[in-house]
């Protein structure tokens, strides 16, 4: 069984501005640049992107 | 092309302003167990601009300290010799180094990605159970050849950065193209002539390349740790990318993504926390 959880639970102590998914979307389009989202030899590059922009927008993912 | 053999770094290496020679002893001794750290303590306490920065840093919120470090003895007895030592290490190498001195370099920008990176590489290292101060330490070194080469020879190296803005380059690639060395190279100089221990002196070599047989673990450690500091953007460097990470480095970790997230948050608060006081 999976629960969804909060990822950042010191976000209290940290608040931060709300976040504009399009201009997050293009400044990770510029940081990973080198990395094509579908090309499958370079899967590890495009984890972290999706890491990282889950972070930004603040998801919450299964535990 | 301008050539930098490896003779001529090694010399600028000899040109460089000294480290505090106790920093280079805790260099040269950081996988050491026997080592006497009441005269270390001692010898570092006679620096007092490093003891100051080091106390500095002590005291600071990362590391939760409930009352008020004065001495490096003190912060030996209530952090452990190893954490303490990180700390010595970290003041004194971002006050080692000149700046200013090469056209285009941004040098808050290199300190700020490499102070990050040791503090990813400690969070990972401990979600690893792997010795946290050596991950710390090879973080804060692992570009360390690019402060060497812009000693070298800065205006060489003016013209690396150009270029690498110019044509979209990895750094390696630009540095080699400009120099014919390049900063793992310059690098791996510096750990030899400042005594590094091989575990240090490997993760500097590969940090780029952990899948290089005999690589070791703290190479990809360090070469995560890299990765996620340019996808944080934490470093401030124009033309920011996020190099290409290699899958064995990645599955190595073993980690899920809620344990990711929660390293980026680590990451962004330690790396707060310890430029407020390492780059005042």
């Amino acid at each position: 069984m999976s629960a969804a959880i909060p990822i950042l639970d010191d976000q209290a102590a940290a608040p931060q501005a709300p976040v504009d998914a399009q201009t997050m979307q293009e400044q990770l389009d510029r940081l990973f640049r080198a990395n094509a989202r579908d090309d499958q030899a370079d899967w590890a590059t495009g984890m972290l992107r999706r890491y990282v922009e889950d972070y930004r927008l603040q998801r919450q993912v299964d535990a | 092309m301008s050539v930098l053999t490896l003779e001529q770094i090694v010399q600028s290496v000899q040109d460089l302003p000294s480290m505090p020679a106790v920093v280079m002893e805790l260099l040269s001794s950081i996988e050491q167990e026997d080592i006497d750290i009441s005269v270390l303590a001692k010898k570092v306490s006679y620096d007092q601009a490093l003891t100051a920065r080091t106390l500095r840093l002590v005291n600071s919120s990362s590391y939760g300290l409930q009352v008020k470090v004065t001495t490096i003895q003190q912060a030996i007895t209530y952090l452990g010799f190893q954490t303490t030592r990180n700390l010595i290490t970290a003041a004194a190498l971002t006050g080692c180094f000149p700046s200013g001195v090469c056209p285009g370099f941004n040098d808050k920008a290199f300190w700020r990605h490499s102070i990050a990176t040791a503090a990813c590489a400690r969070a990972l290292a401990r979600r690893m159970r792997f010795n946290q101060d050596v991950a710390f330490t090879a973080g804060l070194l692992h570009d360390i050849g690019r402060l060497v080469l812009v000693s070298a020879d800065p205006k060489a190296y003016g013209e690396v950065v150009a270029m690498r803005a110019r044509e979209d380059l990895e750094w390696q690639d630009a540095e080699q193209a400009v120099l014919g060395i390049d900063h793992v190279a310059a690098g791996v100089a510096l750990a030899g002539q400042w005594n590094f221990s091989d575990t240090m002196r490997q993760a500097i070599a590969y940090h780029h390349a952990p899948e290089t047989p005999g690589a070791g673990f703290l190479a990809a450690i360090i070469h995560i740790a890299n990765a996620i500091v340019h996808a944080l953007d934490i470093a401030g460097e124009e033309n920011e990318r996020v190099p290409r990470i290699a899958g064995i480095a990645w599955d190595a970790m073993g980690l899920s993504e809620e344990a990711y997230l929660h390293l980026f948050r680590e990451t962004e608060v330690q790396f707060m926390e310890m430029s407020a006081v390492l780059m005042a």
